[in-house]
């Protein structure tokens, strides 16, 4: 009400003016012409300052709209249009506000769209750089995506309309078949269908591009978003080169190990079911715990000639060597193997030489040798047939030779026999093997005697190992050359 | 009449261990230590299952199970493969072309390896009735 305060005064003003007119009309003091009068001035002066009023008002709100820094609530309060002209400027400011934020988050938003395509840039720019092939199928199994280094296994378009139908596996989504190449559709095709079973698998396979062959390996993987809903699958392709082969080697050992390793464990697994169910009778319960122990001990043994191999091989182990008596060490090592020969049936024997053969040696990692040696020739021996264990003296050498009349060494894999992890394909399921302890039987020989190792091989005759150690004790030299000094 | 079962492995301890188990469920049972052992049986008298190990000398489990399903008169034994191999050895594969009817993984349970070759002997029972 305060700023309608004016024209309220200006209201009764005027009632006041009328009345006190009505008034000394009727009370004859004056007459009507010069009441009429009266009133007519008095109406003329009200307008006249109401128009000021109003005037003054909206001077004071063109200076306020001028100036915002004035104090807007003295005219909220005492302007006639004040609480309009205040409730106007509120709702300005707000839109104001409103239009502020919304350019805001329009800024913000294109920081983001802007730093998403940048890493988005960067990522395919990754992709297509990277020397492994990438190949990304969506959901319907349409390519999404793939890089350059994976174009050579993408059919061109031109090739299309050959049938590359080589799955023996009757496919369902004959897309990959038209995509890609037959081992790659193979894998995607088994991927998706079997998804079940694992959503990651690999393939090996040959390739030959612009006349070169080469060995990728390729892994297929399902893309699945929170829900379990199928996004795609994803292709890595790599060119594994001569790093295949080592791989290979290393996973067909680790296989090979944790095959021996779970063969002893099936037998303590079974047998230790067995007795927690209580299916067996004292004395067969007492057989089980034997046989559970001779398990372990199998166990035992074989880490610790995994452990000894890494230790040897990696120089953990320290080299002792001193003078021996080389036949004493083969006699050792022909006593260990012996008993296994016996068990098979082969005839093992000795012709070690009749001369004195001094060496200088480890004679743990040379007995090690020799045993390896003759277990080998008995496990590819077959019963009835025979080892020999051989010595002699060959100028400066000593020579140790295993000779047997065995499976023998085809001669392709002659060249191999010392690699690591090679095992001779033919004879491969002959025996249980990590291929490992001829490869250690070398490094024994070459790199801790200063030898050589060579070896004789013929199929269904059998194979002779022979080693060469030089001959000589060389502590007694030291004790020779100390001795004149010690005297002096 | 009293099921058949020949179980085939080079580990003593596995064949012994199985054996035990199968011959307390009141199954006949007869063990090799090779493919070529219980191929040559398998010739003479057809059993009603096989029990094999993966990798053995002279023939393979898988071998074996080739010259199996060759063979008219063993062509539709169930046939259990046992295996020390993990990830390296395409069990679908096998369970597929082989028609090989299930894979234990070593070391494994006697307790599931009867649970599992006892309703192989069931299917195979229903199939013939």
């Amino acid at each position: 009400m305060k700023n309608y305060a004016n024209y309220w005064y200006l209201v009764v003003l005027l009632i006041v003016v009328s009345c006190a007119d009505s008034l000394l009309v009727t009370s004859g003091l004056t007459n009507p012409a010069i009441a009429l009068v009266i009133a007519l001035t008095a109406s003329l002066a009200g307008w006249a300052w109401l128009v000021k009023s109003i005037q003054k008002d909206r001077d004071q709100i063109m200076a306020c709209l001028k100036n915002p820094e004035l104090n807007r609530s003295k005219i909220q309060h005492k302007n006639f249009f004040g609480s309009l002209f205040t409730e106007a400027l509120q709702k300005i400011e707000h839109s104001d506000s409103e239009l502020l934020s919304t350019k805001q988050v329009q800024t913000i938003l294109k920081a983001r769209l802007n730093s998403l395509i940048k890493k988005e840039m960067l990522r395919e720019s990754v992709l297509k750089n990277l020397d492994t092939g990438i190949m990304i199928f969506d959901a319907q199994h349409v390519l999404e995506f793939s890089n350059s280094a994976a174009d050579a296994f993408l059919i061109s378009k031109a090739d299309q309309n050959e049938t590359h139908s080589d799955s023996s596996l009757s496919l369902s989504k004959t897309l990959f078949n038209d995509t890609v190449i037959p081992e790659l559709s193979r894998l995607l095709t088994k991927t998706i269908q079997r998804k079940d079973a694992t959503s990651c698998r690999r393939t090996e396979f040959e390739f030959t591009s612009n006349g070169s062959t080469n060995h990728f390996c390729a892994i297929a993987t399902n893309l699945c978003d929170e829900n379990q809903t199928a996004l795609g699958t994803v292709v890595v392709i790599e060119n594994n080169g001569e790093e295949n082969k080592e791989k290979t080697n290393h996973a067909e050992f680790v296989s090979s190990v944790a095959h021996e390793l779970k063969t002893p464990m099936s037998g303590i697994k079974a047998y230790v079911e067995m007795l927690i169910d209580g299916e067996c009778e004292a004395d067969e319960a007492m057989e089980l715990y034997g046989f559970i122990n001779e398990q372990i001990d199998r166990l035992t043994r074989l880490v610790n000639s995994m452990l000894n191999l890494a230790r040897i091989e990696s120089g953990v182990v320290d080299i002792k060597r001193h003078d021996y008596e080389l036949n004493d060490i083969l006699k050792k090592a022909f006593d260990v193997i012996s008993p296994t020969a016996a068990e098979k049936e082969i005839t093992i024997t000795t012709q070690l030489s009749d001369l004195y053969l001094p060496v200088h040696v480890d004679k743990d990692m040379l007995g090690q040798a020799i045993i390896n040696l003759l277990s080998n020739a008995v496990k590819y021996t077959p019963h009835g047939h025979e080892v020999c264990l051989r010595s002699r003296m060959e100028e400066a050498s000593a020579v140790i030779e295993v000779r047997d009349t065995g499976l023998g060494i085809p001669e392709d894999s002659l060249p191999h026999i010392f690699d690591r992890f090679y095992r001779v394909p033919e004879n491969n399921r002959s025996a249980a093997g990590t291929g490992l302890g001829l490869s250690l039987v070398h490094f024994i020989v070459t790199n801790v005697h200063n030898g050589s190792i060579s070896v004789q091989s013929k199929v269904n005759e059998g194979t002779c190992f022979a080693i060469n150690i030089p001959l000589g004790h060389k502590e007694k030299k030291r004790v020779q050359q100390l001795a004149p000094s010690a005297t002096v | 009449m009293i099921p058949l079962v020949y179980v085939c492995d080079d580990d003593s301890h596995i064949v012994r261990a199985i054996s035990m188990k199968l011959k307390k469920a009141d199954l006949e049972v007869e063990c090799f230590p090779d493919g070529l052992a219980c191929w040559e049986r398998i010739q003479d008298r057809a059993p009603n299952l096989v029990i094999t190990d993966l990798q053995m000398p002279r023939m393979n489990g898988l071998e074996l199970c080739e010259k199996i399903r060759d063979f008219t008169d063993s062509q539709t034994i169930p046939v259990t493969l046992l295996t020390g191999k993990g990830f390296e050895f395409d069990h679908d594969e096998y369970i597929e072309t082989l028609k090989i009817t299930n894979v234990m993984v070593k070391p494994f349970s006697p307790k599931k390896l009867l649970a599992q070759v006892q309703e192989s002997l069931n299917n195979t029972h229903d199939l013939i009735g």
